[in-house]
């Protein structure tokens, strides 16, 4: 089993709900999640779909070892036709909600049409039912979550929602689930947004029965035992991502000020350290750390702001817990905009998972239009008077604000920073791969990462390649390309699987996948067949893409990254050596020169 | 010769058993140490790669044993964090 080979299907055009069988052919070859849900989009739309139209389908979607004991088997994923980038979108999320959705007895909802008011899907084991969203629309996640499982009287349910930024159409909306874990990237509440779909509610009792109960209890204990003492599990546990902003701070690899520069002068007040230590009123930002379902790592930061702060004083509702600064935030909110402020930045992450929307998309974008405002581009007039300029901890503070609500610049910054900088004559300053925002990572120092960048499929992410060890140590490229091609390839075997990347960052072995899932399904898997397998996701998703319209000229880097040397750091007076790096992974992946899978990689990876 | 030393990240989870954790601190050392003792003397090399680095400036592994250190110098060990 490990799968429940169920589907649920969702018209919200005409309000059904009908169960239907997994395509079990199609499991065995994408295996599940990120994999098995681009299958089903690019079977059933046309590529080159508007996103926020109706023929779009958003896909919810687990993986065979999600809701399982499996350490991290908690992951689910949204699969859509993405409204910030128009390329395939899978954007994973932890949390309880994907636990709770496989164990309520489904693989995977398919979610098509749209509905003519604003509803939300509500799941009990084998029931699903469209319910009316009147009086949810236009609340914030953190309103809708308890209001719903208030009407349903039981405070297990589990809610994967969009807040106010999905329904205005913000190109970065998230789906936020348990209050602040999200599916955040590449606009996946953007598209929930456009079909009136407010939030899906699920509560699930029936449990996950392994194919084989033994081999899958032994190969879970190898796995968690591999965690157990290893010293990025420990590390992780204790200080949380957010440990890398040192790291990268160090060897100068930290976006600051929109990649102008790659090392800032306020990291040290963004950093693990600082999130652990008492400021001058005694208050610490860090409270505990948390987990996703079934995680023996915990890299979650649960946090509180000063009450003192100028953010949250006379507004109790943000002085509570919640989720607290990763690394990726924490960049996001704090040196790409120059702001070293850690409750600042807590706070516009807390407003980013208020609203729902990506705080990797809202700091890059806000970075775009602070340069923006540096050289004129944009007036003071414009920012509804606002002084948007690098440092500004209020401009920050009020933007999130804005842009999760859509008023005022805010709705500008929305946009996200491609068709911002677009707007604004200076498309250059998009610091963004086919319109996503850059991850945490400069692609000067980090030439790896900027080949990973260039080649991602959903655009600059730091979650589709692992070059980081070879990255942290040296910037010959020779053996980039290899490296940036396999680890896309097991990552997104990883993604599928329903388990979180972040094990291999906490002592997991390549191999414990593959022999993790030979005791939770059928087919006899090894590394050698969940390596392939990640392979054949990777071309599917370039497959979606190149029918969208995308070709090679979009796996590049902004000029900044090409042309403009890092001005500090490792990679001091060198630029991205893409040029040099993209025709040898073209020809690693078994594609033509213009980027095309050839006939013969299609045909060997059973694909045709 | 007295040496700042500074751990980043969490590289202070692969200091040797019996050295107790630290973020940063200063160390008294012997004249003429390189930087690849140091990192001897605290375990990393047979624990895991990473980055040295003095002064700001990365020194590669290939010239850990030459790189001698001096009296105020400041170095900072990375470990090879992934993810974030």
């Amino acid at each position: 089993m490990g799968w429940q080979k169920i589907i649920l299907r969702v018209n919200l055009t005409a309000g059904t709900c009908t169960r239907e069988p997994l395509n079990m052919e199609w499991a065995q070859q994408y295996l599940g999640s990120r994999g098995l849900a681009t299958k089903y989009l690019i079977e059933e739309i046309d590529p080159k779909v508007d996103p926020l139209s109706p023929d779009n389908k958003l896909i919810i979607a687990t993986g065979p070892l999600t809701g399982t004991i499996a350490s991290t088997g908690g992951r689910w994923t949204a699969v859509t036709k993405g409204a910030l980038t128009g390329a395939i979108a899978a954007s994973n999320s932890g949390g309880q909600f994907g636990g709770e959705l496989k164990m309520a007895g489904y693989d995977m909802i398919i979610l098509e049409g749209r509905s003519p008011k604003p509803v939300y899907l509500y799941i009990e084991n084998d029931n699903a039912e469209l319910l009316s969203a009147d009086g949810l629309w236009g609340k914030s996640v953190w309103e809708i979550e308890p209001a719903i499982k208030n009407t349903h009287n039981d405070p297990l349910i589990r809610i994967a929602s969009i807040g106010q930024a999905g329904e205005y159409g913000n190109r970065y909306a998230c789906i936020v689930n348990d209050l602040h874990r999200a599916a955040g990237r590449s606009g996946v509440g953007t598209v929930m947004g456009s079909k009136q779909l407010k939030a899906i509610a699920v509560r699930g009792t029936k449990g996950v029965k392994p194919h084989d109960a033994k081999k899958f209890m032994s190969a879970v204990k190898v796995a968690t035992d591999a965690l157990a003492d290893n010293p990025g599990r420990k590390g992780m546990t204790s200080d949380g991502t957010i440990a890398m902003m040192d790291v990268t701070g160090s060897v100068g690899a930290l976006p600051t000020r929109n990649n102008r520069e790659v090392q800032f002068e306020g990291s040290g007040s963004l950093n693990a350290v600082a999130m652990k230590a008492p400021n001058a009123n005694g208050h610490t930002n860090l409270i505990q750390n948390g987990a996703c379902f079934s995680c023996t790592i915990g890299c979650g930061r649960i946090s509180h702001i000063d009450p003192n702060h100028f953010s949250v004083k006379d507004k109790p509702q943000y002085q509570k817990a919640s989720g607290g600064l990763e690394y990726e935030t924490a960049y996001a909110l704090g040196s790409a905009v120059g702001v070293g402020d850690m409750d600042a930045a807590t706070y516009a992450g807390f407003l980013c998972n208020e609203y729902g929307m990506d705080p990797i998309s809202f700091g890059g974008t806000l970075a775009a239009a602070m340069e923006l405002y540096e050289i004129g581009a944009i007036t003071k007039e414009q920012t509804g008077g606002v002084e948007l300029k690098f440092g500004n901890v209020e401009a920050l503070c009020l933007m999130a604000e804005l842009a999760g609500k859509g008023e005022g610049f805010g709705r500008e910054l929305g946009l996200g920073s491609k068709l911002l900088t677009a707007k604004y004559g200076h498309p250059d300053l998009s610091m963004a791969v086919k319109g996503q925002e850059f991850a945490a990572y400069d692609g000067r120092a980090m030439q790896g990462m900027g080949l990973g960048y260039a080649t991602s499929n959903r655009g600059a992410c730091h979650l589709r390649a692992n070059p980081y060890a070879s990255d942290f140590t040296t910037m010959e490229i020779k053996e980039k390309p290899e490296i940036v091609r396999t680890s896309q390839d097991l990552i997104s075997a990883i993604d599928a699987s329903g388990l979180c990347l972040f094990t291999l960052h906490a002592g997991a072995s390549p191999e414990h996948y593959p022999l993790q899932l030979d005791g939770a399904i059928e087919g006899g898997w090894d590394l050698a067949r969940f390596q392939e397998t990640g392979e054949r996701i990777w071309n599917l998703e370039r497959q979606f893409n190149l029918a969208a319209g995308l070709t090679a000229a979009d796996d590049t880097l902004p000029k900044r990254i090409l042309k403009e040397p890092a001005p500090s750091g490792m990679a001091k007076g060198k630029v991205s050596e893409l040029p040099a790096m993209l025709p040898e992974y073209y020809r690693q992946r078994g594609w033509s020169v213009d980027g095309k899978p050839t006939a013969e990689t299609l045909k060997r990876l059973g694909m045709v | 010769m007295r040496i700042h030393v500074k751990l980043v990240g969490w590289m202070r989870q692969y200091l040797a058993a019996g050295i107790e954790h630290f973020n940063e601190q200063h160390f008294e050392l012997t004249e003429g140490m390189t930087l690849g003792e140091l990192s001897d003397k605290f375990g990393f090399r047979s624990a895991t790669v990473f980055v040295a680095m003095r002064n700001g400036d990365h020194v590669k592994d290939d010239v850990l044993d030459s790189a001698v250190l001096h009296d105020g110098d400041e170095v900072v060990f990375v470990p090879p964090l992934k993810g974030g």
